[in-house]
């Protein structure tokens, strides 16, 4: 009876701390998000994330100068999807995933494929006075002379 | 044999085979599969993520001297085709951080897997990695009209990059020749 008993504990005790270890490491991330944003339906949409201005067209996140913010993007879409901005050109930007580098004259970023999620993390730079930084696809979210219409993310400036 | 000798054999004997279990699980990727590129440690930004095999390394040791390590590498020159594909994986294994900085990655599409810090700058564009890291790039050599174009990566640090040559490396990029259409119209 014992000796059927021990290895039946045994492989018990081992699979439930093997599965243990693979879901404690699966849902392990490096970095705590502070705005998450799901890309779909041609618009970005903050799924977490202190929304400023209620009123904006678009989603929105205040930051003081030189402040740090962590981003979580979500290519939940069939398509690939841009996220870029003339404010890559100023500032270096931590990340993590799978992601292919954009290079334009107007602005710089990341191409994320269908299903994949990349983490980002940069300061705003010192000297940030009060002017919006915006994001936003180059695919989706084209520049229309100075209107930006479709996917864009801004970071407003925080006040007092 | 006494009922508790018996439980806490069995509890000894779960111990160690947890142990066992646990450190397969912990053991991170890119100490098994040593030449697969990116660490694995990032998993909840892209759990699908998987990092292709590289054609060529780009190795900083102890010391900050890059080390080139690959079929098509010769010294510190790095030889590629435009139009043709090309893994490289970028390591620090030196003490701090090191950049790898080219031109080069502005002038074609760079996919990349894994953990770093993205720089753009005007004529030039890299990636800053901290130690024990590893990126995995994937790009296709440019085509620039030449029959051969140069471009250097500067392997450097703490913002200098190739303050010293011997950071420097060298890609030479060479347009694939017509040696078929050559021979047959030769015969």
């Amino acid at each position: 009876m014992h000796c059927c008993l021990v290895p039946l504990m045994v492989l018990a005790m081992v699979l439930t701390s093997g599965s243990r270890l693979a879901f404690a490491q699966a849902d392990e991330r490096e970095y705590e998000p502070d705005v998450i944003l799901v890309i779909k339906e041609k618009a970005f949409h903050m799924v977490k994330g202190n929304a400023s201005g209620q009123h904006s067209e678009h989603p929105a996140f205040s930051l003081s100068s030189g402040e740090e913010i962590t981003l979580e993007l979500r290519n939940e879409d069939t398509l690939p999807h841009e996220f870029v901005s003339p404010l890559f050109a100023k500032v270096e930007f931590q990340f993590w995933g799978r992601a292919t580098m954009v290079y334009t004259y107007t602005a710089n970023g990341l191409r994320i494929d269908p299903g994949e999620t990349v983490g980002l993390r940069f300061d705003l730079p010192k000297d940030f006075n009060g002017e919006l930084f915006k994001f936003w696809c180059n695919v989706h979210g084209k520049l229309h002379g100075d209107v930006l219409q479709g996917e864009i993310f801004v970071v407003k400036p925080k006040h007092g | 044999m006494k009922p508790t000798d018996t439980l806490l054999s069995a509890l000894l004997y779960a111990r160690v085979m947890a142990v066992m279990a646990g450190a397969i699980v912990f053991v991170p990727h890119d100490r098994i599969l040593a030449h697969d590129g990116a660490s694995d440690n990032h998993q909840g930004a892209h759990s699908s993520a998987k990092p292709a095999t590289a054609d060529v390394e780009i190795v900083v040791q102890e010391g900050g001297h890059p080390v080139l390590k690959g079929p098509q590498t010769h010294g510190q020159v790095l030889t590629l085709v435009a139009g043709e594909p090309i893994v490289l994986a970028l390591r620090n294994e030196d003490h701090g951080p090191r950049e790898f900085i080219s031109p080069l990655f502005t002038k074609t599409e760079i996919h990349f897997l894994g953990r770093a810090t993205g720089i753009f700058r005007k004529d030039a564009a890299g990636f800053r990695l901290s130690p024990g890291d590893t990126l995995t790039l994937q790009f296709t050599a440019p085509f620039s009209g030449f029959r051969r174009m140069y471009d250097l990566i500067w392997c450097g640090h703490d913002g200098k990059p190739g303050a010293d040559l011997q950071e420097l490396l060298i890609i030479m990029t060479e347009e694939k020749q017509p040696h078929a259409a050559s021979e047959t119209h030769g015969r």
